[in-house]
């Protein structure tokens, strides 16, 4: 009887002291902190990992000893190339008229006014220089994206003067404005002397100083590439504005006086 | 069947993704290729010059105005202080006209609800209600004034009302750099210019953040990195901010810390016999705080007394109190050491906004005098300011409540004569007490007049005291229900303080009006109107004019000058008065001028000469003292004190503190004994609160935040924290948390790893949003000296709003 | 089979762009979601590139349309291979 007693007693202590345990380490597990949560380790993906053979799904560590680790059945041998385009400096290239309205809008939408700094369409964390040079310095295009070169000189600290979209925990905040701010449209063209002249510049060549970061070069804006790329002199036809450039304010091009005909 | 759900999943997904940037995304603001629909199209644009709006660098814009109306600006590529660079506000600063909510039209409250008056009675209002109690009056200005705007004022309320109730919101701003230069120097404002930028070796940032609040001069720096010179940028700080990304090293420091490290450097200069001993013996004296009752003057002690005071500051005891590792003070005061090289400091509001602001401000003047390094170009510590002419219109005009133009004090009963006699009015017009500065003005005027608040009539120019004052529930929010206390507010956009106001001012801003400032490196700065303001918005300046004649019409004797006259009396070619108290006349003349030209002549007692106006006209702006020369010409001044360039050291010196207060010729290095903040955290407010600016948007952010590229890329307020103390208190990214101190509460959304870094212990939040005001939180303890509250440092506590919703009786607060 | 979230920017806000919104609608592989102002979310499904390109182009040239900004693309392609295998 005794014994059985015993027997009992001690079950329970083993049952409380097990159940114990339980609680004990339920209660101190961190709930997920969201910090780092990205859509890849959704639960829905975690499903489908099965069925996909690029990933390689979970296992507990029980299971990791005899858990094959090896490669995917989409992995191979060597790195497929990403791939490149090849740009032809002497291709002929027709820019029309639509692709020009429409790379205008583009530009006009990312900016206050025409000579304003362009806002950076996306958002950017802790983004330093080096950063926003890896893709904008030379340019690039990948898929349908195309990050645009810098028009300018390297100049440190970028967002002094370009505005990023909101940073990420507050895209979704309204950030509207009411204001009744009109900015100076981008002018159409360069005006010519004469149908077959050489267009004159019609911006400020300041903050511009790389033509080829929007008129050509693989990275244009379409419907705004030069037709003749491999000519790398532009200003050698292309005349600037030295009051856009405020280089020397004239009211009128100081001349001599006339020259004096004595009158019959 | 996985694959469908997968597929379902990722639409979900890619709209989720698209959806968002389409809510994010403002609207467009400008209307593409349109030129047939009246918009404009280049061709009428006219460029004229203007200063920024902004902060206190003084950049200079190119305006692009057509069909009246500002539509472009450019950086002015033929100003030396920006040489054609922007920041992201300057570029877009012709936007912050063009909000749609503009004030057009002036605004009474009858009965609780505002409604529109016509100008006359409006200023009938304001006139009528100093005539009945002159000395209940108070003006609270800015350092936004203009120059004109702020000397007109000065002129009103100190020489025509004899009313000295008159500071600016520069008090909270940049109260304390003034005190230090007067303790230094003698006399106020850097010696050197933004010209030391180009040619230092070493660049320290003391709690300053320059790459996101004076950028201009930041990358004028980093730039110089990019054409391959080497330049060490030292920061020290409470956080990690855009500047540390640049920086070699980051000391953080404890919020205090800056006292310790100064006193800790100049400890190892002595210690390790490496200070400039030539410099010191010739151009120093040593001063210290007298034993019982500490003043801005102090008292002379011997280099004996100084080493004896400074012995106990070791770099281990530095560390003690700073939080920097002692290395890291060897390492600064190694740098202060080497003569060779050329250091200059920079300082904003991380030591103004310090209750040992005065302290902080003469100790890392005294670091660099006792070192040496300075007044060789490159060797320089300078003070940057926060508004457009903080330097130019406050502490120059003299728009404080202890002081006059020119540099002089209403106490002393010569400064008041001279000031008499420039502005022709009767002697003893000029009150001898000092007013009230901010924090007391704003004191007596909320608390209720039955308990000895003797401010009932406050007017408020160009700023915005119901976001930036500190405690706002005390200082400004009791306002509201005291029948007899009066509001009146000029502004251009409803605000946190129209929301109290019993008769609102709709103002001109910007290119609507004349102007002057004066940045930071001494350069005053001219612009004309270049479009009209809307509806029947109307210059400050023509306020506080109009106002002085309709008492001078009913019959006040402080707005007669000696001859009888009208003490803003403009008279043209043929001695007719214009009549510039009426609108439609105010453009008939350049009343700034008018006004400047008066000014001028306060300035050559304090060696601050400025140009007549038309070279201001011609120029990118000049800094004082700007001298003419036997040609004829006007010659500006870019390194005040040494030899080489200024022109009023005496021939054959190197350096002379011609303004010394010790009247030798010699500037003063000070001791100051290391004191702790006046609240920190506690177990019930554990963390420390810092606030401050953020690159997007400009002080209370009623400007930028109407600029949609400004207000898209910074949209909200936000508290910044550290990823531990945020998981700690399981709080996640984005969720609104509440703020709380002993004074009040602010909501805010938290951003982990965001913008800046703070440390364990430590958030941080801009006060740029309207709709969260921070300054609920923030403490009052100001600096015995310059009056300036501490904005950078207090305890407060962080709850999970969920909490307090569940728990609404611990909310409950005085 | 390509997943994309589209952002179409219109030259004036989306209510006055009806009509073009009906011919999404009416494209089988075209949801759309929320608007504002000028900004119309989509996502597009659709079995092969070349026809998520034809989508892409179509959308490019509808009436109004001024820009298409990706959102999100699902890279999925191996997966489908391997399953005809």
């Amino acid at each position: 009887m005794n014994k059985r007693i015993t027997t009992i007693f001690l079950s329970l202590v083993i049952a409380v002291a097990a159940i114990g345990y339980f609680v004990g380490i339920g209660d101190g597990v961190p709930l997920p902190d969201g910090f780092h949560d990205s859509p890849l380790v959704d639960h829905e993906l975690k499903h489908a990992a099965s069925g996909d053979a690029k990933l390689i799904e979970a296992v507990s560590y029980a299971e990791i000893a005899d858990a094959e680790m090896g490669p995917t059945e989409s992995w191979q041998l060597t790195a497929k190339t990403l791939p490149t385009q090849t740009y032809d400096l002497f291709a002929e290239i027709k820019p029309s008229e639509e692709e020009k309205l429409a790379s205008s809008q583009t530009r006009s939408s990312r900016r206050a006014y025409n000579g304003a700094p362009p806002i950076i369409p996306h958002a950017i964390e802790n983004t330093t220089d080096a950063a926003c040079y890896s893709c904008h310095s030379n340019g690039m295009k990948m898929g349908s994206l195309k990050a645009s070169v810098m028009s300018h000189q390297f100049l440190a600290n970028c967002t002094q003067c370009h505005a990023p979209m909101a940073p990420p925990p507050f895209q979704n905040v309204d950030a509207r404005v009411s204001t009744t701010f009109v900015g100076l449209p981008a002018p159409k063209a360069g005006k010519r002397a004469f149908p077959g002249a050489p267009p004159t510049i019609p911006h400020s060549q300041w903050m511009r100083e790389n033509c080829l970061a929007c008129h050509g070069g693989g990275n244009g804006w379409a419907g705004m590439e030069s037709t003749h790329p491999w000519r790398s002199n532009c200003t050698q036809c292309h005349a600037p504005s030295a009051s856009l450039d405020q280089a020397i304010v004239s009211e009128t091009i100081p001349m001599l006086p006339p020259l004096e005909v004595a009158k019959e | 069947m996985m694959d469908a759900k997968r597929r379902s999943f990722m639409k979900a997904t890619a709209m989720a993704a698209a959806c968002s940037m389409v809510a994010s995304d403002a609207d467009f603001s400008l209307p593409v290729l349109n030129a047939d629909d009246g918009l404009p199209d280049g061709d009428g644009l006219m460029w004229n010059k203007a200063p920024c709006r902004f902060c206190g660098t003084g950049c200079h814009v190119q305006v692009g105005v057509e069909d009246g109306r500002v539509v472009a600006i450019a950086g002015d590529k033929a100003a030396d202080v920006n040489k054609g660079l922007l920041c992201v506000k300057g570029y877009h600063v012709g936007g912050i006209l063009y909000g749609k909510d503009r004030l057009t039209k002036p605004l009474l409250r009858k009965d609780g609800e505002l409604t529109e008056i016509e100008w006359d009675e409006a200023i009938d209002i304001v006139a009528k209600r100093i005539m009945d109690a002159p000395d209940k009056f108070a003006f609270y200005g800015s350092g936004q004034w203009t120059i004109p705007e702020g000397f007109a004022a000065q002129k009103f309320m100190k020489g025509g009302l004899g009313n000295n109730h008159i500071d600016p919101n520069a008090r909270l701003c940049m109260a304390s750099a003034v005190t230090g230069f007067l303790a230094t120097y003698g006399v106020d404002e850097p010696a050197g210019c933004y010209a030391d930028l180009d040619e230092c070796d070493v660049l320290i940032t003391w709690g300053n953040n320059p790459a996101e609040m004076h950028p201009v001069l930041f990358s004028r720096v980093t730039d110089r990195r990019s054409r391959g010179e080497t330049v060490r940028i030292i920061d020290i700080g409470t956080r990690r901010t855009r500047t540390t990304d640049a920086s070699n090293d980051y000391l953080e420091m404890k919020p205090h810390g800056d006292v310790a490290i100064s006193l800790g450097i100049m400890h190892l200069l002595i210690e390790n016999d490496s200070y400039d001993k030539s410099f010191v013996a010739k151009h120093c004296n040593f001063r210290g705080d007298e034993a019982d009752t500490p003043t801005l003057h102090g008292e002379a002690i011997t280099e004996e007394e100084f080493r004896k005071r400074i012995a106990k500051y070791t770099p281990e005891h530095v560390e003690e109190l700073s939080g920097v590792p002692a290395d890291k003070i060897r390492m600064l005061a190694e740098l202060f050491g080497n003569h060779d090289i050329r250091i200059t400091s920079l300082w904003c509001m991380g030591m103004n906004q310090h209750t040992m602001g005065t302290a902080i401000n003469s100790l890392v003047h005294g670091v660099h005098l006792l070192s040496g390094h300075f007044g060789r170009p490159g060797d320089a510590p300078t003070s940057l300011t926060g508004q457009p002419s903080a330097c130019g219109t406050v502490r120059e005009v003299g728009t404080l409540a202890h002081a006059l133009p020119g540099g002089r004090l209403v106490a002393k009963p010569d400064h008041r004569a001279q000031c008499e006699e420039l502005w022709n009015v009767r002697e003893g017009s000029i009150n001898p007490m000092p007013g009230y500065h901010t924090v007391k003005m704003f004191e007596q005027f909320t608390k209720p007049t039955s308990e000895g608040g003797d401010i009932n009539t406050l007017f408020v120019q160009v700023t915005n005291p119901g976001q930036t004052l500190p405690n706002l529930n005390t200082l400004f929010n009791d306002k509201e229900g005291l029948e007899d206390k009066f509001l009146i507010v000029s502004e251009v956009y409803p605000t946190a303080t129209t929301r109290l106001a019993d008769l609102i001012l709709p103002a001109a801003l910007w290119v609507e009006k004349n102007g002057m400032f004066g940045n930071s490196e001494r350069r005053t700065q001219q612009w004309f109107k270049m479009v009209d303001p809307p509806g029947e918005a109307r210059d400050d300046c023509w306020m506080t004019i109009a106002i002085a004649h309709r008492l001078f019409e009913l019959g006040h004797e402080g707005m007669k000058n000696k001859d009888g006259e009208f003490i803003f009396a403009v008279k043209d070619d043929s001695g007719e008065e214009i009549p510039v108290w009426e609108f439609e006349h105010y453009y008939d003349t350049n009343v700034d001028k008018h006004l400047f030209e008066e000014y001028r002549a306060f300035t050559t007692m304090k060696h601050k000469n400025l140009a007549p106006y038309e070279e201001y006209v011609a120029a990118r702006g000049l800094r004082w003292p700007v001298v003419e020369q036997p040609d004829g010409s006007w010659r500006e001044t870019k390194f005040r004190f040494s030899g080489f360039d200024d022109p009023f050291v005496a021939e054959g010196q190197e350096f002379e503190f011609y303004h010394s207060s010790s009247n030798d010729g010699r500037a003063q290095i000070w001791f100051h004994e290391y004191a702790p903040p006046p609240e920190k955290p506690d177990a019930e407010y554990p963390f420390w609160l810092c606030t401050g600016r953020v690159l997007e948007h400009w002080h209370t952010g009623t400007m930028t935040r109407r600029v949609s590229q400004l207000s898209r890329a910074m949209p909200t307020s936000y508290v910044e924290m550290h990823a531990e103390d945020a998981r700690a208190a399981n709080i996640r990214q984005g969720e609104t948390v509440v703020i709380e101190s002993r004074r009040g509460v602010c909501e805010l959304p938290v951003w982990i790893d965001g913008r800046g870094r703070p440390p364990r212990g430590t958030i941080f939040v801009p006060f740029f949003d309207e709709t969260k005001l921070i300054n609920n939180c923030t403490l009052e303890a100001h600096d015995p000296f310059s009056k300036q509250p501490d904005y950078k440092k207090c305890a407060v506590k962080v709850v999970k709003k969920s909490a307090v919703q569940a728990a609404p009786d611990e909310m409950v607060h005085s | 089979m390509p997943v994309s979230g589209l952002v179409v920017t219109f030259n004036s806000p989306v209510d006055r762009h009806r009509e073009t919104i009906e011919l999404l609608e009416n494209v089988p592989e075209i949801e759309t979601g929320d608007f504002r102002n000028g900004k119309l979310a989509i996502v597009v499904d659709s079995p092969t590139r070349q026809r998520d390109q034809e989508i892409w182009d179509w959308v490019r040239q509808m009436p109004g349309v001024i820009d298409v900004a990706v959102a999100f693309v699902g890279f999925d392609d191996g997966q489908i291979h391997t399953g005809d295998e």
